[in-house]
């Protein structure tokens, strides 16, 4: 019986993935209604959100007698799918080597008689699904919006859930052969070689931004219509005829008009070249992954140099603190610093916001309207907001579970468990603060804004720096998860979802309370701002500062009871 | 092929692997037999789990061959692997399956047909007693439990080579009974064992033959009376281990 060979096909892992979903979804319905009513929840105020902003966004365009079924709409949308390609490739990769190379599962179908391709396909899916969870939440209510305000045809939104289905195959995919690549050619360098791609791309970005600012110096452009066109015909390269996501963007153009055949068209070469990539890397796979394992393990002792690093002397500064948490905080930057998957996507982010914010001035030759500057700086301050409560969520969410695994360590030590919660709120604070506060000082100055507003800002930004890490560190320590390993999966669990969710609430409570009245009343008064105006703001601000306090004490006071709760 | 050939099982062939610069295993040549016990000892980071990890295929030799019932295992891993079966030290079951549906998921990963499956399914199950809690979800099952899931797992197809890492650790005196009693049931249908083991009491009682790696070297291999020639010492297993050993702290695995 032994010598026989086994040709299932993905039979077992498609039947493995079903099961599992229905043991957790048991298990999810032993754990009460709440945890499933807040999950729903969860998901359908972050659509809900993202539906009123795309709603809103088509809305205004539509305003502008922009037509919304046109060329600059579609080049929108080419440069939405573009964008979202892009970190479907990043994500796609990282989530996937984790499950492809540092998973016990895969060595336990390695060590059984599978086909490499189909422990492949198995993970691939896996990763997919994790990975695209985010693209799927966001984009659905982008796209629904974008129907409904173009009043598409039916045949649009039957079209969505194939697209979305196939749509992130080829970047994943792309992101599966480049991780298989790695670790097949450059296994001992295989971070350094992911954060020098890295720097390229964001070399390759600033080439581009400075070349598209360049052309709108002062003095390039005559008129606002000349600008815009600059600007159109730089990102012009999002709807090249050969990329996936323009044939994405157009087949649902096509599909909201009714056209069936250029839909359909469009749609299929989108989904043929997405299954034919998969198939591609799944073949690879089957020549690169064993092989790729194999020297992986290869690594020979790699002589460490403990170099000085500026981030090191952090943690020195951070006050009220014993030698023991400063410690554990080291640790902390010590292990953020030696991971370019965790600072990698922040330093993208930081870069490309600080390029967005150093070309405001220059995208318009003309004076910008007062309403404007107003309009643009709040939204700055949204966006920053948005990117701190992202970022806490995926990077610092997950630390308390992660710790789990060492606490045989951490629980032996005479801290209390209250230090270990402490720590990782001072690590992100310091690491908000960081990424904040400069970029917002630097958008508010380009845009001139009075210095009143200048100092609103700040307090908003320490606010959400110290409400979204204690969210996020504190609700990390209430619904842990010491289970899992892969901290994106942490990240997109329960847990990750309702604090992501939580974190958002807070930040447009606390915009709202905080710089929202200041807006609003400089807005009407055309930068005259009334004395009255301050009896607004001032109880804004007050209100902001029990809401920043309320964000820091409960969730920490929460954690602090699970922590010691907890039986490791 | 003479009857000596068809009777080998295992055949590890001049196996090598490198870590970097340093050798974890270095010019291996072992033969197990049909229905025979190897015991493979050695200090920690001396090569045992290397040599493991390449003989299920998870690893590949530097240097050298290894073939499983005659199908090289790199040139033939599907083969190979469908030959053979391992319990691992740290017993892997997927948390949200219960034991039963791990037990069928392993069979389809093995190609055994439904109504086989169910027969195998049925026949492990009593004799590994998981009745109790196999329609349970593994996250609840105690280290005990996972360990026999895992080995009834292991004999779901009646492989004919079981390589077996650590089986004592965690487990309460009754369940080692067992375990050696069921490793004895193997070998004598035949079975071809290859025992990882740090407990020497069982290795004693149970080895038909002893390998002892030292620094990635095979520096001595036979029964136990052969050993102790070897060691030129006359004595229990642990002293003509600490002997052939003496000196070897160089961990040469990762």
């Amino acid at each position: 019986m032994t010598g026989s060979m086994p040709d299932s096909g993905l039979g077992p892992f498609l039947m493995l993935r079903l099961r599992q979903a229905r043991h957790q979804l048991a298990e999810l319905r032993g754990e009460g209604w709440i945890k499933v009513v807040s999950i729903a929840a969860s998901c359908g105020f972050v659509a809900i959100f993202a539906f009123a902003v795309a709603l809103a966004g088509f809305q205004f365009l539509g305003r502008q007698k922009l037509p919304l079924g046109g060329d600059i709409v579609g080049l929108l949308l080419d440069m939405f799918f573009f964008a979202l390609s892009g970190l479907l490739v990043f994500s796609g990769g990282l989530v996937l080597y984790g499950s492809l190379y540092d998973s016990q599962e895969s060595a336990f179908l390695l060590s059984k008689p599978v086909p490499d391709d189909r422990v492949y396909a198995h993970q691939f899916i896996g990763s997919l699904a994790v990975s695209s969870a985010a693209f799927v939440l966001l984009a659905m209510p982008l796209l629904l919006a974008y129907g409904l305000s173009v009043r598409a045809s039916p045949l649009y939104y039957f079209l969505l859930i194939p697209c979305f289905v196939f749509f992130p195959l080829a970047p994943a995919s792309v992101g599966g052969i480049i991780c298989l690549g790695l670790v097949r050619w450059i296994p001992n360098r295989r971070k350094e070689a992911l954060a020098a791609l890295i720097v390229i791309l964001v070399i390759v970005g600033l080439a581009w931004l400075g070349s598209g600012l360049y052309r709108l110096r002062p003095g390039a452009t005559s008129s606002d219509d000349e600008a815009l066109n600059e600007v159109l015909g730089h990102v012009q390269f999002a709807s090249s005829q050969l990329l996936p996501s323009h044939w994405m963007g157009r087949g649902l153009r096509h599909a909201a008009r009714g056209e069936l055949e250029p839909a359909l068209r469009h749609l299929a070469m989108m989904a043929s070249v997405g299954t034919a990539t998969f198939c591609l890397s799944a073949w690879i796979a089957r020549q690169w992954y064993r092989i790729g394992l194999d020297r992986l393990s290869q690594r020979g002792r790699v002589e460490f140099r403990q170099r000085f690093v500026w981030m090191d002397r952090l943690p020195g500064f951070v006050p009220g603190i014993g030698e023991a948490e400063r410690a554990l905080l080291l640790k902390d930057f010590r292990t953020f610093r030696r991971d370019p998957r965790q600072w990698g996507q922040m330093l993208v982010f930081l870069v490309l916001l600080g390029f967005y914010f150093s070309s405001l001035r220059r995208m318009f030759p003309g004076e910008i309207g007062w309403v404007f500057r107003n309009g643009i700086s709040l939204m700055n301050l949204m966006v920053i907001g948005m990117l701190l409560c992202a970022s806490c969520g995926r990077f610092i969410f997950p630390l308390i579970s992660l710790e789990g695994k060492r606490v045989w360590l951490l629980g032996l030590t005479p801290l209390p468990r209250s230090a270990w919660l402490r720590g990782k709120v001072a690590f992100s604070l310091i690491l908000c603060l960081l990424f904040s506060l400069p970029l917002l000082l630097y958008s508010d100055m380009s845009l001139r804004m009075p210095v009143e507003l200048i100092v609103l800002h700040q307090v908003a930004a320490i606010g959400l720096s110290m409400g979204l890490s204690s969210l996020a560190a504190g609700l990390g320590a209430v619904w842990p998860n010491f289970r899992e390993k892969d901290p994106s999966k942490i990240a997109v669990g329960y847990g990750g979802t309702l604090s992501l969710v939580i974190g958002l609430v807070f930040l447009l409570a606390l915009v709202g309370t905080v710089a929202l009245p200041w807006h609003v009343i400089a807005g009407f008064t055309n930068n005259q701002f009334p004395l009255w105006g301050w009896l607004v703001v001032l109880p804004g601000l007050a209100s902001g500062l029990v809401l920043s306090f309320l964000a820091v004490t409960v969730p920490i006071r929460l954690g602090n009871i699970n922590l010691d709760r907890q039986e490791f | 092929m003479t009857q000596h050939e068809s009777e080998i099982q295992v055949r590890m062939d001049g196996v090598s692997r490198k870590y970097g610069e340093q050798w974890a295993v270095r010019d291996l040549c072992l033969e197990l037999r049909k229905g025979e016990l190897f015991a493979f000892l050695g200090p920690n980071g001396a090569g045992k789990t290397t040599t493991i990890k390449m003989m299920c295929g998870l690893l590949r030799p530097t240097a050298g061959t290894i073939t499983i019932c005659g199908h090289d295992l790199i040139a033939d891993g599907l083969a190979a692997r469908a030959n053979l079966s391992y319990v691992p030290d740290l017993p892997f079951l997927y948390e949200h399956l219960t034991g039963l549906e791990f037990l069928q998921l392993v069979a389809q990963l093995h190609g055994l047909d439904p109504d086989k499956a169910m027969e195998r399914i049925s026949t492990v199950t009593r004799q590994f007693e998981l009745e109790k809690f196999r329609d349970q979800v593994t996250m609840r099952y105690s280290h005990g439990m996972r360990q026999r899931t895992v080995f009834a797992a292991a004999l779901l197809h009646q492989p004919k080579v079981l390589v077996v890492d650590e089986p004592t650790v965690g487990l309460d005196p009754r369940s080692v009974r067992q375990l050696k009693d069921l490793l004895r049931e193997l070998v004598a249908e035949g079975t071809t064992i290859f025992l990882s083991s740090h407990s020497l009491d069982v290795v004693q009682e149970l080895a038909d033959r002893i390998g002892i790696i030292s620094g990635g070297k095979l520096i001595g291999c036979g029964s136990i009376g052969e050993l102790s020639s070897q060691a030129s010492h006359d004595g229990p297993l642990e002293e003509v281990f600490l002997k052939l050993t003496s000196g070897d702290e160089s961990g040469a695995g990762p």
